[in-house]
């Protein structure tokens, strides 16, 4: 009984924490996207910063590739995508 | 004192650059001499030879020619040594081919000729240093490269703490730190400016960047010079590159007229051609008053050597 | 009749269909296997793949899929009388409703957590992601709609609420200043925003008597909403979106609770008996206020609770990113779905049972006598007063008759009252707690939809850019201005908040319901094509699937079509400006519909090869 209320507690907790950060998690990762293509755009055709400054910040962008890549994988669908994320009814 | 010399392709600013030198030079200053074209003839002009480190040429006077195609792979191989290091484990695209293309990306060229000029400019064992550049077109490339490049750090940073700020608020309020997991290995993400990489390689960038931008903004330390032909089009170019430079905020001190065709009495032949002279004088007079303005007349014979430059400069005093 | 049936009914049903129908669905069409990888752990990127909790997910699920549409929607539906509401919220529930959710989110599981939109353009046609796009964007314009109208509504006739919803938003953007930007931690910053919706309910309850917020009118409040709109989702999410969202689960989960609870608790006492008829006629007057035969028209009332199309694309959108083993997405999906229906249920044994104490507290009765529409709508039905309406509501056909037209003139007032009755009497409670109760359901609900405003516009500015990229090449002049942000949103408002204006209410719900069905109808074709084609499920399976679906376009089609010719062709015969848009829209929304069902007999009968290669 006791596992069992400490698990639902924790349930509990972890579906409201999941509610305060939902949007701000979109955001986030929507800034991480922006930033790596800013930076590394040139690489796929973007006006970008002097090649120097993409270079000299590459090799630390490894979680900023690793999103953009996952977000470009769904950009066929971004109508379809954004409207599951915000709750419309 | 750093002196810039610079002007389209044939219009004789190495000469002008190899005499100032050599005046400065005489008069006792120790001067260095650098040119930055990638296709060099300070060396034909001082008519000896030259090479990558400075070499004493006269009394107080060295030159130099650096190799820009080794100062460029040399950087590129350095920055890709360090990518191909961290992303070991993700394969994007094949770094030892891709060294080759980018020297030909944009800005690659303009950048290790600033940074060249950068190193130049650490050497502190000389008084005066004259600086022979490539024609017009990459010369103002690499000038306003650094104010350029301020404007996207600055940019870049400012994204950059707002999103380190998300994070914070998401790891905060999450009770989890964000960490990113592939395969095995597991990456934490920085939250703190203080703990980015990315953060302080913008910032360092900044400080490297304001330096060189502060030596050329100071009138006090650069100066630079445009030289010209007696024709419109020059003239013309000229003042184009001289508007784009005061928008970032070199200053222009002198304008040079160079190859001056003095005439006692003009052939009919050459009516036109003074003419021309005249009208271009005129327009640089004209939109480019601001500028202390010199002419230095037309030699019989291209000057070579360093009695023929002594001559150039008595007109460049 | 005890309401507590209702309770007891939908528990049962529920369980059962769950462990059967459910279990059947997970084996022998989904054929979930719990050794596959799911996105969430093959495409692992730390933001939206990451693999979730069963129960966690469940819980987001359920909030993200929740709103005020199964509040609203069975509200209306009571003109029917409760028991044929309560079994479309049931059997459309488990047949339909739970058929498109689960297998939409485990489709999407299926094909890399893509969208249902997407699955469409590879399974069907191309035209259906289109066709999934343009519902999206008349369902973001509906949206604002018909929610601007029940906030208006609900904050005239509540005019706490109104109190209660604007403090809300002050004091979420502390909340938001304080969650986001400082070092405040997780449990202090939720221990103030709970205090802060304590906060509101006291201050409407306190300012519904006093001050100028309580005398505004439909219209005030309509241009209220208009700038609020605009600006609220040109902000950072951050700044009120977050925090609000965040606050409502809260109101949620504390709603639930409380009427929950009490219902439960009435029920038991005995003090929860349904006055009100639990059949009043076929055509009932519901949809657009004429006679409306029960099927095909109650999808057009009743959308969430039963099936909704916005459903699939929270399901493919996000849950699936988040799945961590195929098996949880029975719980997720289908349990989801059934406990949606459950609040419905809920709702609807709340006013059926609390309806009338509600119509007679001598607050409400004063207020809605002194109000002319409403006399206008109780003289034409023939009624000597107020007091005698109410007493004639007591006949069934009476009830079928005008409850819906009375209902909706009386700006929805019963609904949060017959929440507050019903607390109030299932624990005994003083008189005293009547009105904050009734501001507290009115927080609680035009919590919900002001959020959906706010996402329907942001949502909205770029499905309209997207419907302009074909302008962008031909007339790159009109493409600039038309696809301009701050364009997009003031056109979305304006238009949402004129359609609202008219006050045609029991038009314009319809209207977005039936949007909504016409989503979940492209969702169930694609979602039965995938049964069919690639998982090649058994004939039960099949017929579990396919069976809802044709009947639910079927039934989409003929309500669409009943619809145009009885509600919005005399109201484009009168002029009337809402009437006329809607008509569009709805032409538009069923030319696609049937053009689309010729593409899926197509698809069906297309061999299965290219479809089964297209798979993950």
């Amino acid at each position: 009984m006791q596992e069992f209320i400490s698990r639902f507690k924790e349930v509990l907790e972890g579906i409201f924490r999941g509610k305060s950060i939902e949007y701000v998690g979109y955001e986030e990762r929507e800034l991480e996207n922006v930033f790596a293509l800013l930076v590394l755009g040139s690489f796929v055709g973007l006006p970008s910063p002097p090649t120097t400054i993409s270079l000299r910040l590459l090799p630390h962008m490894g979680r900023e590739l690793v999103i953009m890549a996952s977000v470009s994988r769904r950009l066929d669908d971004m109508l379809g995508e954004m409207a599951g994320l915000f709750e419309i009814t | 004192m750093i002196y810039l010399y610079m002007g389209k392709g044939g219009v004789g600013k190495t000469t002008c650059a190899a005499a100032h030198a050599v005046s400065l030079a005489d008069s006792g200053r120790k001067t260095l001499v650098v040119s930055l074209d990638p296709a060099h003839n300070l060396g034909d002009v001082l008519d000896v030879e030259l090479g990558d480190e400075p070499r004493k040429v006269a009394q107080n006077l060295w030159a130099m020619e650096p190799d820009f195609e080794k100062v460029i792979s040399k950087y590129l191989r350095e920055l890709t040594e360090r990518v191909k290091d961290v992303y070991g484990y993700l394969k994007i695209f094949n770094l030892d081919n891709y060294v080759d293309t980018l020297r030909y990306s944009p800005g690659v060229e303009e950048d290790a000729v600033l940074r060249k000029i950068m190193e130049i400019l650490k050497m502190k064992d000389y008084e005066e240093i004259v600086l022979d550049t490539p024609p017009t077109g990459l010369t103002v490339r690499m000038l306003v490269l650094p104010s350029v490049s301020l404007t996207w750090i600055e940019k870049l940073m400012e994204l950059r703490l707002r999103l380190l700020g998300a994070r914070r608020a998401l790891e905060k309020l999450s009770g989890e730190k964000l960490v990113i997991r592939r395969g095995e290995t597991e990456i934490s993400v920085p939250t703190d400016p203080e703990d980015d990489p990315i953060f302080k390689e913008l910032e360092a960038l900044r400080k490297e960047i304001s330096w060189v931008q502060g030596i050329l903004t100071d009138g006090g330390r650069t100066s630079v010079s445009m030289v010209v032909n007696p024709d419109v089009l020059s003239v013309r170019e000229a003042s184009r590159a001289i508007g784009v430079l005061r928008k970032v905020g070199i200053p222009m001190r002198r304008l040079i007229v160079n190859k001056y065709l003095r005439l006692s009495e003009t052939p009919s032949e050459l009516e036109e051609t003074v003419r021309e002279q005249e009208e271009a004088l005129g327009l640089a007079k004209k939109e480019l008053g601001f500028l202390e303005t010199v002419v230095v007349p037309l030699f019989p014979r291209e000057p070579r050597g360093f009695e023929a430059l002594r001559e150039v400069a008595r007109f460049l005093a | 009749m005890n309401g507590g049936v209702l309770i007891l009914g939908a528990l049962v049903i529920y369980f059962v269909f769950y462990f059967t129908h459910g279990r059947y669905l997970m084996k022998n069409v989904v054929r979930a296997d719990p050794n596959r990888e799911t996105p969430a752990h093959r495409l692992f990127d730390g933001t939206d793949y990451v693999p979730a909790n069963k129960y966690v997910l469940y819980g987001h699920h359920f909030a993200s899929i929740a709103g005020a549409g199964p509040i609203i929607g069975p509200a209306v539906a009571l003109g029917w009388g409760w028991l044929p509401a309560v079994l479309w919220v049931w059997f459309g529930n488990v047949f339909i409703g739970v058929v498109h959710d689960y297998l939409a989110l485990m489709a999407s599981v299926r094909y890399d957590g893509r969208t249902i939109g997407w699955i469409s353009g590879k399974l069907f046609s191309r035209k259906a992601m289109f066709a999934f796009n343009s519902y999206i964007w008349f369902s973001l314009l509906l949206v604002v709609a018909a929610f601007s109208f029940v906030i208006s509504s609900l904050f005239v006739s509540t005019p706490g609420g109104g109190v209660a919803a604007m403090s809300l938003i002050l004091l979420a953007v502390i909340v938001g200043f304080l969650m986001y930007k400082t070092n405040l931690s997780f449990t202090w910053s939720t221990v103030i925003a709970i205090i802060f919706i304590i906060l509101a309910v006291w201050l409407g309850f306190y300012g519904q008597n006093h001050g100028w917020l309580s005398s505004l009118t439909m219209h005030h409040w309509e241009i209220i909403l208009f700038f609020y709109i605009i600006i609220a989702a040109s902000l950072p999410v951050w700044v009120l979106l977050q925090p609000r969202d965040y606050m409502n689960a809260y109101i949620l989960w504390a709603s639930l609770a409380i009427g929950g609870g009490a219902i439960i608790i009435g029920a038991l006492r005995g003090v929860a008996t349904l006055e009100w008829p639990s059949y009043t006629s076929w055509s009932a007057h519901v949809v657009g206020g004429k006679a409306s035969p029960f099927w095909p028209t109650v999808p057009l009332v009743i959308a969430c609770g039963a099936l909704s199309g916005f459903h699939s694309l929270v399901g493919s959108g996000t849950s699936s990113k988040q799945l961590d083993n195929e098996l949880h997405g029975l719980l997720v999906g289908y349990g989801g779905m059934l406990t949606e229906g459950f609040l419905s249920t809920m709702v609807i044994a709340s006013m059926a049972g609390f309806g009338f104490l509600a119509l007679t507290d001598p607050t409400i009765a004063d207020k809605l006598a002194a109000n002319a529409k409403v006399m206008k709508v109780i003289s034409a039905a023939g009624a000597s007063s107020y007091a005698d309406f109410i007493n004639k509501l007591h006949d069934p056909d009476f009830f079928g008759r005008w409850y819906a037209i009375f209902a909706s003139k009386s700006k929805w007032v019963v609904i949060p009252w017959s929440y507050a009755y019903a607390v109030k009497t299932s624990l005994n409670l003083s008189s005293g707690k009547l009105q904050p109760l009734a501001v507290f359901a009115t927080l609680w609900i035009t919590g919900f939809a002001l959020t959906s405003l706010d996402t329907a516009t942001r949502l909205g500015r770029y499905a309209w850019q997207e419907l302009m990229a074909p302008l962008k090449d031909r007339s790159p002049g009109a493409y600039s201005v038309l696809a301009n942000k701050w364009f997009a949103s003031a056109f979305l408002a304006a238009l949402g908040i004129a359609l609202a204006w008219g006050g045609k209410f029991l038009v314009l719900w319809p209207a977005f319901a039936g949007m909504n069905q016409l989503l979940s109808s492209l969702a169930l074709m694609t979602v039965s094509i995938w049964v069919w084609k690639v998982q090649k499920a058994t004939g039960l399976g099949k017929g579990l699937v396919v069976a809802p679906a044709v009947f639910m376009w079927i039934t989409v089609t003929l309500a669409l079509i009943w619809y145009f010719i009885y509600v919005a062709v005399p109201g484009i015969k009168e002029g009337d400006a809402t009437s006329i848009v809607v008509g569009i829209i709805t032409l538009i929304g069923l030319a696609l519909n049937i053009y689309l069902f010729a593409e899926w007999i197509s698809a069906i009968r297309r061999p299965a090869t290219e479809e089964a290669l297209a798979a993950a």
